[in-house]
């Protein structure tokens, strides 16, 4: 009796995760997929979708351009974010500590948007850095500092810091204090222990933050059409003005398989090179 | 005068798939009485436990708790309680709210009453003050006392505990293990305990259920349980035992005791079950009732001490058998009375005990290990 | 070594990166905080003197937060949007947490994997896969029930719903998945051998027990909902969330009511973060 009782609980909770994850992820993203592979009139078998993007010079180097600035701006988000990690475990007092991990979290919950609204105020023409270089005399009129790919940039690794941040000082926090001082009393200096100790150590935390903010670069869009305007130039762009304007749900979902397909082959030879566990990584 | 049965077992017998985790139990414990299953780990008591519980359902035979068959009653209806090993305290109420947590269930008790009965239930096991504390504000030897007070409080016929004082420390383990019997003894509930430790079982219990791959091996009062093994695996298991291996029955002796030679040497016991001479028997002699001297003698068996343990009230000393044609050694327990003897490394001695002081049983194949990693 | 007293090199090296890293996260924030309360139309500097107008104020040629009819009623949608994705993901998430934690099934794993799906899939993928998606069936209804029988799954409230629980619903999954997994089951036994029943056990133990991280994961929810753009962009109609509305009006400009808009989200949002942190927080011990 009870053991029917069981069964029935479990039918009526898998019931319900399978209608949420089959009717809003996976039924949908099959959906994608089809319409990738047919054509917009008639639904016939095609590749045309995709040919229209292999073909088209400007799509490949949009999506060229997408990937390479997602990988550039994940090694500067991590090149800047390691040492706040370490500060956050191994060097700042209780109080510093709890600052600086307020300051990456709190730009995170104002919402993306604001984030990039924020450098917006601050860089466009009659913005704040106009402003300043003005009052301080560098300059007598005002400079656009918005629409460049370096705004871009400072855009997505604001964005970016805490997700990198974290995953780090996760792996960091593991790391005994001991182990650093028992490097430098076999008479290493600061940067062999940082070579031979330190990075090994936090290597998996890097590997989970880099991955997590190449794929956030790379599905951006708010930060990249605020700060970039029409010169962002970013994947995510055309995927919406084939869907939004066009109305060509055939080529957008082809562009959006591309996009996810890119995405998911990257994480996961990643995670295969470095021998992790997605769910184990989350 | 025939005794009240609380709880009863006809032919029970549970099975997990292939696993038969209790093969064909049955007994009865008497009316407020303190009984205890004792078993290795894997040897299918949680198992019994539960069922009697209700939480595991028999694949057949049946469970009678009062006379009544309770097979499809479910655990929240059986007039019993149990005491949890992890004590499960519900980590979000406070100690009164725990106590009367079965008390709200039951519905038609007065909330000034609820209270009076787990202030009742609390000082019965010395907690009275501390119903506003929370769970993780008590020690490990009180947060057992509220774990038996919530059950305790529910007036079970049948009380049962699974191990409950195996996470505690050797300290308090012992001095729980006598608040546990006093607090039996006085509410006259009856108390089925499972154990590992033998120690617990033997001290605590009327009667012991000793299991082993599922089944019942003996079922007798400590004392029997000790003096009087009835099968190899009760007289291995329970207590400190010496035992020589790749005996022969040689001779009968009057009222049920045997002649084995061991390594050439004839030796007494008591045969603990069917025996014919000739056969193959390993033989358990306890070693606290061995009695030795110092000195070669013709009555006993001749040895060479090797080895003294001191500890405390009594000393361990190994003695290396001299006349076996294979080494063999005992250990003998020596209290430290005023006339004991007094010997040193390398001294000869003489061993000898009471013939129903050692038990012979037929050796038996290495356990199954079917039973092993259960619930 | 590096909290040792006294000041290296290194050590006012990493005290000199700190303070840049502050001034690089919290600066943007500061600024237009301050910018909120500059009595300047430009939204910018200089300094013009207090004032509360781009809070509320509805003078021509000055409208305050407070005061745009069409910025409140985004923010009203908003809200009702949050509230039900909260309810929903969070009534998922145990669901699901009871599921994977409790129950041992075959290809479990692979759901599990498949549970984590919405998050490592782009959200502009997201979006239109879903539009795609409610698109087709919407058609379908139509045709099948006269024009109209699928307008709740064409672009609005009901599709910008179903559009965030679908990842939310995994994030308030694994906080209380995480949370169950340090349940002891024991609990729920001892609570039915006092005498309750298996679903009375469940509300009165583990559902207990549970509360702190489903308070958390509403929280998280909450503000996962309220904020989302990516995947909301594709999948709003004609009554736009308001990250929609702020987003369709920076692309023409930015005024001092945007600013004051900002401050407020950071208030709430801060608050709605910190409630969430010390919940988690309350979870770990």
């Amino acid at each position: 009796m009870k053991t029917l009782a069981r069964n029935r609980g479990q039918w009526v909770l898998l019931t319900f995760m399978l209608l949420w994850i089959g009717l809003l992820f996976v039924l949908p993203h099959l959906k994608l997929f089809y319409l990738s592979f047919v054509s917009r009139r008639g639904g016939e078998f095609t590749l045309a979708n995709y040919l229209y993007f292999f073909h088209s010079p400007l799509y490949r180097k949009i999506f060229v351009r997408t990937a390479v600035f997602s990988t550039l701006v994940t090694l500067l988000t991590l090149v800047i974010s390691f040492p706040v990690a370490f500060i956050i475990t191994k060097v700042a007092g209780k109080h510093l500590k709890a600052m600086l991990l307020l300051a990456i979290i709190l730009p995170y919950w104002v919402s993306e948007l604001i984030q990039a609204f924020t450098w917006m105020v601050f860089f466009r023409e009659t913005g704040v850095l106009s402003y300043l270089l003005r009052a301080i005399g560098l300059t007598h009129h005002n400079i656009e500092f918005l629409y460049h790919d370096s705004t871009i940039a400072v855009g997505l690794v604001y964005t970016s810091l805490l997700f990198m941040t974290i995953p780090i000082i996760n792996s960091l926090d593991t790391l005994d204090d001991s182990l650093i001082e028992a490097a430098y009393d076999l008479g290493g200096n600061f940067w062999s222990t940082l070579r031979e100790i330190i990075i090994p150590h936090a290597a998996p935390g890097m590997m989970v933050g880099s991955i997590m903010v190449f794929m956030l670069n790379l599905g951006n869009y708010v930060t990249v059409t605020l700060l970039g305007g029409k010169n962002s130039l970013w994947f995510t762009e055309i995927i919406y003005n084939q869907f939004i304007i066009r109305f060509n749900q055939n080529k957008g979902s082809a562009f959006s398989v591309i996009l996810l397909t890119f995405s998911v082959l990257f994480v996961w030879i990643v995670l295969k090179i470095t021998k992790q566990d997605l769910s184990e990584a989350m | 005068m025939s005794q009240e049965i609380d709880v009863a077992l006809v032919h029970v017998t549970k099975k997990f798939g292939d696993l038969i985790a209790v093969n064909d139990v049955s007994f009865e414990i008497p009316k407020g009485s303190f009984f205890s299953i004792l078993g290795p780990s894997g040897s299918g008591k949680t198992t019994l436990l539960r069922m009697i519980a209700g939480f595991e359902k028999p694949t057949s035979g049946d469970i009678y708790i009062g006379g009544q068959r309770v097979n499809d009653v479910p655990p929240n209806k059986r007039p019993c309680n149990m005491v949890f090993q992890r004590l499960a305290l519900f980590p979000m109420m406070n100690v009164l709210d725990n106590v009367t947590f079965g008390l709200r269930r039951r519905g038609g008790i007065s909330k000034a009453e609820m209270e009076r009965r787990a202030k009742d239930a609390l000082a019965r096991v010395g907690l009275e003050g501390l119903e506003k504390r929370k769970i993780h504000q008590l020690s490990g030897g009180q947060q057992q006392r509220v774990a038996l007070a919530r059950s305790l409080v529910l007036e079970p016929t049948v009380l049962l505990l699974d191990e409950p004082l195996g996470s505690l420390d050797l300290k308090l383990r012992q001095s729980m293990k006598l608040e546990l019997k006093h607090l039996q003894a006085r509410t006259g509930t009856t108390f089925v305990y499972i154990t590992h430790d033998q120690t617990i079982a033997l001290a605590m219990s009327d009667t012991v259920a000793v299991i082993n791959h599922g089944r019942i091996e003996q079922i007798a009062p400590p004392e029997e349980l000790y003096r009087q093994p009835a099968t190899h695996f009760v007289a291995s298991f329970v207590g400190e035992n010496n035992k020589l291996t790749n005996g022969k029955v040689v001779a009968f002796r009057q009222g049920g005791g045997v002649d084995v030679e061991i390594g050439g040497i004839r030796m007494a016991g008591r045969a603990g079950e069917n025996l014919a001479v000739g056969d193959r028997v390993d033989l358990f002699i306890r070693p606290e009732m061995i009695t030795l001297r110092p000195g070669r003698h013709d009555d006993g068996i001749v040895g060479k001490v090797s080895e003294i343990n001191f500890d405390g009230s009594h000393s361990l000393v190994i003695v290396d058998l001299l006349e076996s044609d294979r080494p063999l050694s005992l250990n003998v327990k020596v209290q430290h009375t005023e006339n004991a003897p007094d010997v040193k490394v390398g001294e000869v001695v003489t061993l000898s005990w009471r013939w129903d002081a050692a038990n012979a049983f037929h050796p038996v194949a290495q356990p199954r290990t079917e039973a092993e990693g259960l619930p | 070594m590096f909290r040792q007293k006294g000041l290296s090199l290194s050590k006012a090296l990493f005290y000199a990166y700190a303070i840049l890293v502050l001034i690089f996260t919290l600066g943007p924030l500061v600024i237009v905080t301050i910018l909120a309360f500059n009595n300047n139309p430009s939204a910018s500097f200089p300094w013009q003197g207090f004032t509360l107008d781009w809070f509320k104020a509805s003078t021509p040629g000055r409208v305050g937060f407070f005061d745009d009819a069409r910025m409140i009623s985004a923010v009203i949608v908003s809200l009702k949007v949050a509230v039900l994705v909260t309810l929903i993901s969070v009534a998922l998430g145990v669901n699901n947490a009871f599921l994977f934690v409790r129950y041992k099934f075959i290809g479990q794993n692979f759901l599990y994997l498949l549970m984590l799906g919405p998050l490592v899939v782009p959200g502009v993928v997201l979006g239109t896969s879903i539009l795609a998606f409610s698109y087709g069936i919407a058609n379908g209804l139509d045709k099948i029930f006269g024009a109209g029988a699928g307008t709740f799954l064409r672009p609005g409230f009901w599709l910008v719903v179903a559009g965030q629980v679908s990842f939310v619903a995994t994030t308030t999954t694994l906080v209380i998945v995480a949370r169950l997994k340090r349940f002891d089951p024991a609990l729920e036994e001892a609570a039915m051998d006092l005498g309750s029943s298996r679903l009375e056990a469940v509300w009165l133990i583990t559902l207990r027990f549970l509360a702190p991280a489903m308070i958390g994961a509403a929280i998280i929810a909450f503000l996962f909902s309220f904020e989302n753009f990516n995947t909301t962009y594709f999948l709003s109609g004609s009554d736009p969330t308001m990250p929609i509305l702020l987003y369709s009006r920076l692309r023409f400009g930015i005024t001092p009511e945007i600013n004051a808009v900002s401050v407020l989200l950071m208030m709430v949002t801060g608050v709605l973060g910190f409630l969430a942190f010390a919940f988690q927080k309350d979870d770990a011990a």
